[in-house]
């Protein structure tokens, strides 16, 4: 039989991600808690993940004119869909003025504005599907200032591929302006690849292709230690043991205070990660799969991914 | 593996049902493996669908019954009929034959129950005789106009035109054409000829005062034998239809003039004005009265279906009840009437054509606007066909987005939105229709509605896309949704596949098994092998 060059490397392809690890370990009636951030924030408190402090959340069309009610004790805040994907419907208020609320880029949004925002939210322009939504206020998140020479306007975030309770994969998500501010790789974002054990960034990927330096901002993308990391990979590995997911995208952002915070959990976590790592998935995922039965707890896990899938040819 | 492994004893069972019972049909019995392209017979099926108001309104006084005169395809040197059928429930059916000059043949129908069905169905099976030569069954496009075509009129008043005949004929007009006919014509056929050509001038005011008078404003050739009659030549109207290669819906019915020379009947081609035995269209009754006339009914359509048989006499053998032993034949799309034929026709089709949208999806990785939009849209282009189709559906599609961006503008909630997208659709392609209806380019829109809601559905698709995920993508997916389409149009367009998906469904669990194995595949989809090039070169340079 003739194998391919990718299937010689490992590389996980859309196809074996869903029959060979989606399929047969996230039952599907789980999809719903990680597709509503609402579902998913409820887990994570559960688990003792933190998460950013929910203000208010509007479900109804009629509740749209509380918001200001809701937003009066804070002076920044962010409005998300709560079964958006991609970062979209995701608006970040920095702050209130008199004339309205002001944009993280600066630009203002009369109040008015912001309400079909909302409205649009409710009735399920980001949503999955469209089906009706509801719209998320909560904290906006201080973006710890580690990330300031490679981020460009928005919201740099940690990805992190969990499988089986053991952290199998990392990167570092930065958004350009290609990506409109969202740190989704398909829209144009930057990812960088981490190095598990240590948590320094790797290579960094736009677009499928590499490069060196982040797009904007010129600097570059290697080298660089990811604070918290211990945190990080505990809480991926937390959310990968603690619920029946098998095979588990966690996302999770760095605020300057407060330290990590999970934003969102994908349950079909995307496969470009792959090249940001300059590795394929397929040898960690049956190195997880043949080690299993061997690791008691998230300790053992930690510590298996750590050496495991240290990076060491630098 | 466990799971993908009974996915494959699956589909290999599926497939050993499938081709067990196509096999058995091939080897037991006559069906052909491979469409039939050289037609010898054809099935006609005439449906008649009565106005059930008109008919509770007739039957309040319980005097009145419905009786419907309808006349029945004769047989000829060309033609034999080989089978025929009925449906009347509800009905009481005679068939009777007239002896004049011709043998005409006709089937009254009269009725039972009041709350009876309302459609009578004749259908037949015509066989072209052996040894009769193919001959010139289409009329050449120059000839079309000269064509005289019988309307399907009904509840005319015969009388008044008797009476006219006997008190208000327009003798004067008559005898002067039948002089200027008869000083140029020296025997029968000629002054047939002759009589002809004067009756085609439009603006000859004897021919239209006769014409008026004699209530033969449509007709040519009832015109031209009226006027044999009156000079004592033996002329008759012979009214028909054309077997054609291709299946028709609602065919009309064709008029033609027939003069007796000798002990023969000789019928004129009004296109090279030659005489000769009729042999182009299968004689349906001849005189001028209509097809139908019917009494306590004053509504009625008439559709009559040819299609051509593809299938060597297997449908005879179906419809002759109790001859066919084998229950795969006994119970098959053939055995329905050709109406609902022609939806399963396409419905098979449709299995097909989600097969090639999987494979494209799970093992190409297009992207397209909906998942089976594109099978629609293909089934769209069957009616258009493709080089109408395509650029009818880009620019369709663009328009729709342009108004949408409009619309984004004065920030409408999303579903009312996109119901002013979905009316803007059909306000923009019905003027399109009929702007270009007006330029006579004709699109083949008027085929039917369903490309129209199909355009409109995937406007909605490429909006929610623009919405969901940018320009870029939506391109992208606009391009892969037509190259999808395409892909999808020639194979349905295929005869082969056609035959087989019909006469053979059976092969369909060889359709849903492919689908099942597709449904495992576990590889690399072709875009992938783009999408991880650069990986691919990184592993190949760490490693070399």
């Amino acid at each position: 039989m003739l194998t391919s060059p990718l299937q010689s490397y490992g590389i996980l392809g859309i196809n074996a991600r869903n029959l060979d690890y989606l399929f047969p370990t996230n039952p599907r009636r789980l999809y719903r808690s990680a597709d509503s951030k609402l579902e998913t924030k409820k887990i994570a408190q559960i688990i003792g993940v933190p998460t950013p402090a929910t203000y208010g959340v509007i479900s109804f069309q009629n509740e749209v004119k509380q918001l200001a009610k809701i937003v009066q004790q804070h002076q920044s805040f962010v409005v998300k869909p709560a079964q958006g994907s991609g970062g979209d419907g995701i608006v970040v208020i920095k702050e209130v003025t008199d004339k309205g609320y002001r944009k993280a880029s600066g630009s203002v949004l009369e109040p008015g504005d912001l309400h079909y925002h909302i409205y649009n939210i409710l009735s399920g322009m980001f949503s999955l599907g469209g089906q009706t939504d509801r719209a998320i206020i909560e904290y906006a998140v201080q973006f710890d200032p580690v990330f300031d020479e490679i981020a460009y306007q928005g919201v740099p975030d940690v990805r992190v591929i969990v499988y089986k309770g053991v952290p199998a994969m990392a990167m570092l998500r930065l958004p350009t302006r290609a990506s409109d501010g969202k740190a989704n790789l398909h829209r144009g974002g930057v990812g960088v690849g981490i190095d598990l054990s240590t948590g320094k960034t790797l290579a960094g990927i736009q677009k499928n292709r590499y490069i060196d330096n982040h797009p904007e901002t010129g600097k570059p993308l290697r080298d660089r230690q990811i604070p918290h990391w211990q945190s990080i990979v505990e809480m991926a590995a937390k959310l990968g043991d603690k619920t029946e997911f098998g095979y588990l995208g966690v996302d999770i952002v760095l605020d300057r205070e407060k330290g990590p915070l999970l934003l969102e959990i994908n349950a079909r976590p995307g496969l470009s990660i792959q090249i940001a790592n300059r590795e394929g998935l397929i040898p960690r995922l049956e190195a997880i799969d043949a080690a299993l039965p061997k690791l008691s707890g998230i300790g053992d896990k930690i510590t298996f991914a750590c050496e495991k899938f240290a990076v060491n040819n630098f | 593996m466990n799971r993908t492994f009974r996915a494959v004893l699956l589909a290999l069972f599926l497939t050993a049902i499938g081709l067990a019972i196509f096999i058995h049909k091939i080897t037991a019995s006559s069906v052909p493996v491979f469409p039939n392209q050289n037609y010898n017979s054809w099935y006609v099926e005439a449906k008649l669908s009565l106005n059930s108001d008109d008919l509770r309104l007739g039957s309040d006084d319980a005097e009145t019954s419905t009786t419907i005169k309808f006349h029945l395809p004769l047989p000829s040197q060309r033609y034999e009929i080989v089978k025929e059928d009925f449906i009347n429930e509800g009905f009481d059916r005679q068939v009777e034959y007239t002896k004049n000059n011709s043998d005409n043949r006709f089937a009254i129908f009269t009725q039972q129950e009041t709350d009876s069905r309302e459609f009578l169905f004749y259908r037949a099976i015509i066989q072209r005789k052996e040894g009769v030569a193919p001959g010139s069954e289409e009329v050449p496009i120059s000839g079309r106009r000269l064509v005289d075509k019988q309307l399907v009129r009904f509840g005319e008043n015969t009388e008044r035109v008797k009476d006219n005949l006997n008190e208000n004929l327009p003798t004067v007009e008559i005898n002067a054409l039948l002089n200027e006919a008869a000083k140029k014509s020296s025997d029968r056929l000629s002054l047939a000829r002759n009589f002809y050509q004067l009756a085609i001038r439009p603006d000859d005011i004897r021919i239209q005062a006769i014409r008026r008078n004699l209530r033969k404003e449509e007709s040519t050739v009832e015109l031209v034998a009226f006027l044999l009659n009156r000079a004592g030549v033996p002329a008759r109207v012979g009214n028909g239809i054309l077997l054609r290669s291709q299946e028709v819906y609602s065919t009309d019915f064709i008029q033609w003039l027939e003069v007796q020379q000798g002990d023969r009947w000789l019928a004129f081609d009004p296109v090279n004005l030659s005489f000769s035995e009729q042999n182009r269209y299968l004689t349906w009754w001849y005189g001028s009265d209509r097809v139908i006339q019917a009494e306590g009914a004053n509504n009625i359509a008439l559709e009559v279906v040819v299609q051509p048989n593809t299938d060597n006499g297997l449908t005879r053998a179906i419809w002759r009840r109790g001859r066919v032993p084998n229950p795969f034949l006994e119970y098959s799309f053939l055995r329905l009437p050709l109406s609902t034929q022609r939806v399963f026709q396409i419905l098979v089709l449709i299995p097909i054509g989600a097969l090639v949208i999987s494979i494209l999806h799970q093992m190409i990785g297009l992207q397209t606007f909906g998942t089976f939009t594109p099978i629609l849209i293909s089934l769209a282009f069957r009616q258009t066909g493709i080089f109408v189709g395509i650029p009818l559906f880009v620019f369709v599609v663009i328009i729709g987005l342009l108004f949408r961006g409009y619309l984004n503008r004065l920030q409408l909630l999303i579903v009312p939105r996109l119901a002013a997208i979905l009316t803007a659709t059909v306000l923009v392609i019905g003027g399109l229709a009929i702007l270009l209806e007006s330029l006579d380019i004709s699109l083949g829109l008027s085929v039917s509605l369903f490309p129209i809601v199909i355009l409109a559905m995937t406007i909605e698709r490429a909006a929610m896309r623009w919405e969901e995920a940018g320009p870029t993508d939506t391109i992208i997916a606009g391009i892969g949704t037509i190259v999808a389409a395409v892909i999808g149009y020639f194979c349905l367009i295929n005869p082969y596949v056609e035959h087989w998906a019909f006469v053979f469904p059976e092969l369909l669990l060889v359709v849903l098994a492919l689908n099942i194995l597709v449904g495992r595949y576990n590889g690399y989809k072709l875009i992938e092998y783009f999408r991880f090039r650069s990986l691919q070169r990184q592993l190949k340079q760490t490693e070399g």
